[in-house]
């Protein structure tokens, strides 16, 4: 396919997607990872089944990937010819008939059901910013850029899921894909795209927030060949799963965005490392690279470029350690995915000891509308030191568990209170929210006004890390979640370097005593010291990461204060720990208790 | 290149050779075998359950790769099992959500009920339970539970109760989602 091709493909696929849309009336199931466990597949099956029984000759039965909206799973789009393209939450086969009922072959938007309604061209909505868009409520259904959920909303990493088919290169291709690539491989040379990304400002998305442009300039001046760029796709850890998302929603997208990659390091080899807990993306992304091969997107000579290269799929095997870069590389050469010392950095010697590009999928995924809009774009989006978007996953006990894509420099509170709606129970409140999964503290209510930005969180032992947000509410104790970071730690750890190996064990033991009702107040300098000594040397980052949750407990008041109560007079606010050894344990708790009584009775 | 057409897999059991020779033989074509692997092991261990010593003592052969290399990286990875534990296998989601939301309650059942805790098999061989350290993905459903490559939500003490029963009376055909499609 050369240029000339690609261009009259383009514009008569996505003729052919406008006219899809304008004289169907089109079902469209989303289907991932999560929604297949809430049931998305008897939902798609039913409508399939019932659309052929009632012989309904001009609706379309598809299948797109999930927006993000979990807590209302299974969702589905119907988009009658010139309506707006409205989504339903908990369609159930039940209300899938429903749906068919009134809605498909009848004229009531059912608006009870419905969450909002989204446009199928995710360029209508100006800088992928739903709120932007003026758009008007539709009878009794609201665009979703005036819904809680999606306000504040910027959807440029996750442009595509939930408006394509995941499984078709041609839709893909229909919204406007490829076009990224086509510009770079075309119009631009190496040292271009690589000041595009510069100007951009992006920084890394997998944790660490190393600046992207950087990087790329670092393969890319090395001389030594061959060289590699390899996508950094396993997330091990819990309540993480945007690279999961990305690659099953929009597969296409980073794989645009390894091939520009490849090019700048000017080198045709790349590699997509999946994690082996997510089968569907690992299934999406090598049917994506099977048929973007098959179409010429990879191979000889891309578009007429002269410029070729080819991408293998690479499936890992469980083991959280294994996605730190260095790790994941000797996944790659089928080795123990061990870290090992830096440097040499990556770009020094990473895969088989040769320069290598390792950036996250979310990275990745922004790579092609960057170039087509340009860095200065980008930049303009996000907080001071942080630029662009950044894909936030809200977990426990939210109203709304979801996966939203968020500018940076907005408070948390925002993601808390408008993304997620707040507690799920009002009668619980969330008292402080967890930042970057197993490796960071948390936030307690009264700095919710923290802004979301990379720099300031590592302020506070936090980190932002992958964006997940885990709610704590007064059912859930601080220190019962230390504990379990700790352990989750000390399981995942490698075991390479010693002050991960032992420290984590050290750390998991004495939160284990506190507890049960055995802590000592001297335990407390021991905890401070022993994170001290885990975080400066370990070896790699998860190790330095693994204590910061303790740090952060021991610089946040209320927490600490927290800690104080089980140690000194043995009280879990709440009541999770079961502070079996301890002498207050009589006193029972849970019945208005407060941690007053315990030290009155103390006395 | 060994001539049985079975081998002893060591645990009582036979593996038919031809079968693992037909896993081996779809990655000869790649061209670093190194990287071939884990992609490998994947496709045996999702055949067996386990990767038999046998198995990785063919795998080393055919594709010239130290016997030591083989049996380092199928223990470390936590998808590989080199000895068959048990029969069934309860995989409980301890991601944060579902740790904090239900799934302790669920481990306190297990234990009282099969008097086995992380890792550990019941007398019998039947059951283990297990710690998923990752994510399903699936946080609006917690907690999550997987029982024989079956995923469930929501999942009570009483709900695993019957699941339990139900695999010990040798029941399969209760609705469930198949783990490797999601």
């Amino acid at each position: 396919m050369n240029r000339q091709e690609f261009q009259e493909i383009s514009a008569r696929l996505a003729e052919q997607r406008k006219t899809f849309y304008n004289t169907k009336t089109v079902i469209e199931v989303m289907l991932d990872g999560g929604s297949i466990i809430s049931g998305a597949r008897d939902t798609l099956a039913y409508f399939q089944k019932e659309v052929e029984s009632r012989k309904l000759d001009n609706v379309v039965v598809r299948m797109v990937a999930s927006l993000g909206a979990m807590w209302a799973e299974p969702t589905v789009f119907i988009t009658k010819p010139g309506q707006p393209r409205v989504l339903y939450g908990e369609v159930t086969p039940a209300r899938a008939k429903d749906l068919l009922d009134k809605f498909v072959q009848g004229d009531d938007p059912c608006a009870d059901w419905s969450l909002g309604w989204l446009s199928s061209d995710p360029y209508h909505y100006h800088d992928f910013a739903w709120a932007q868009a003026p758009d008007e409520e539709w009878r009794g259904i609201p665009p979703m850029g005036r819904t809680e959920w999606g306000k504040l909303q910027q959807r440029i990493s996750s442009r595509f899921c939930g408006y394509v088919d995941p499984e078709s290169i041609e839709d893909f291709i229909a919204v406007g894909g490829f076009k990224g690539l086509e510009k770079a491989l075309l119009d631009m040379n190496t040292q271009q795209v690589i000041d595009e990304v510069k100007a951009s400002q992006i920084r890394g998305r997998g944790g660490a927030g190393f600046s992207v442009g950087t990087k790329w300039q670092s393969t890319h001046d090395e001389k030594r060949t061959p060289k590699y760029v390899v996508v950094n796709g396993h997330e091990g850890e819990p309540s993480v799963y945007k690279d999961r998302r990305l690659f099953e929603g929009d597969p296409y997208s980073v794989l645009e965005g390894l091939i520009i990659g490849c090019y700048v390091a000017g080198t045709p080899h790349g590699y997509i490392y999946v994690g082996s807990e997510h089968p569907l993306a690992f299934k999406r992304m090598g049917q994506a690279v099977e048929r973007a091969r098959k179409l010429g997107f990879l191979g000889d000579n891309i578009l007429g470029s002269g410029y070729s290269c080819d991408v293998k799929v690479i499936i890992a095997a469980g083991a959280y350690i294994s996605g730190e870069a260095s790790a994941m590389l000797f996944g790659i050469q089928g080795g123990r995915g061990m870290p090992r010392v830096k440097p040499p950095r990556s770009y020094e010697a990473g895969l088989w000891g040769q320069p290598t590009t390792v950036n996250n999928v979310e990275s990745f995924n922004n790579i092609p509308e960057i170039l087509l809009r340009g860095g200065a774009w980008y930049s303009a989006f996000g907080s001071e030191k942080s630029k662009g978007t950044k894909i936030i996953m809200l977990s426990g006990p939210f109203k709304r568990q979801c996966l939203a894509e968020v500018p940076f420099g907005g408070p948390i509170s925002d993601a808390i209170n408008i993304v997620g709606g707040g507690p799920a129970d009002p009668a619980h409140p969330i008292r402080a929210v967890q930042t970057g999964a197993v490796s960071g503290g948390s936030f307690p209510a009264s700095m919710y006004d923290i802004p979301f930005d990379i720099d300031t969180f590592g302020k506070y032992f936090c980190l932002l890390g992958s964006g997940s947000l885990t709610a704590y509410t007064d059912e859930q104790c601080l220190v019962d979640a230390c504990y379990y970071i700790l352990r989750y730690n000390r399981d995942e750890s490698c075991g390479k370097c010693i002050p991960c190996r032992i420290g984590c064990e050290g750390l998991t033991e004495m939160f284990w005593r506190i507890k049960n009702g055995d802590g000592k107040e001297s335990d407390i300098a021991k905890i401070d010291q022993l994170s001290d000594l885990v975080i400066e040397h370990s070896i790699c980052g998860l190790g330095q990461a693994a204590p910061l949750p303790v740090k952060n407990m021991m610089m946040i008041e209320e927490f600490k204060k927290e800690l104080m109560e089980h140690i000194q007079a043995g009280f879990c606010r709440a009541n999770v720990c079961s502070m079996k050894h301890h002498p207050t344990k009589q006193l029972g708790y849970g019945s208005g208790v407060t941690a007053d009584h315990v030290y009155e009775f103390q006395k | 290149m060994l001539s049985l057409t079975v081998i002893n897999s060591g645990g009582g059991g036979s593996i038919e050779l031809a079968k693992i020779n037909g896993i081996i033989d779809k990655y000869e074509s790649w061209d670093i075998k190194l990287e071939a692997l884990i992609p490998c092991l994947q496709d045996i261990q999702h055949e067996l359950g386990y990767v038999p010593a046998p198995v990785a003592a063919l795998i080393s052969e055919r594709f010239h790769i130290p016997l030591p290399s083989v049996y380092g990286v199928s223990t470390f990875y936590t998808d590989f099992k080199v000895v068959k534990k048990s029969e069934h296998r309860i995989l409980l989601c301890e991601g944060m959500a579902c740790y904090f939301c239900g799934s302790q309650k669920l481990a306190q059942f297990v234990k009282e009920k099969l008097g086995i805790e992380n890792m550990e098999v019941t007398a019998d061989k039947k059951w283990t339970i297990e710690r998923a350290n990752w994510c399903f993905g699936a946080c609006q459903d917690m907690p999550v539970v997987e029982v024989d490559h079956s995923i469930y939500t929501k999942v009570t003490p009483e709900r695993l109760n019957e699941l339990i029963e139900e695999v010990n009376a040798g029941k399969t055909d209760h609705e469930h989602h198949d783990s490797s499609e999601m």
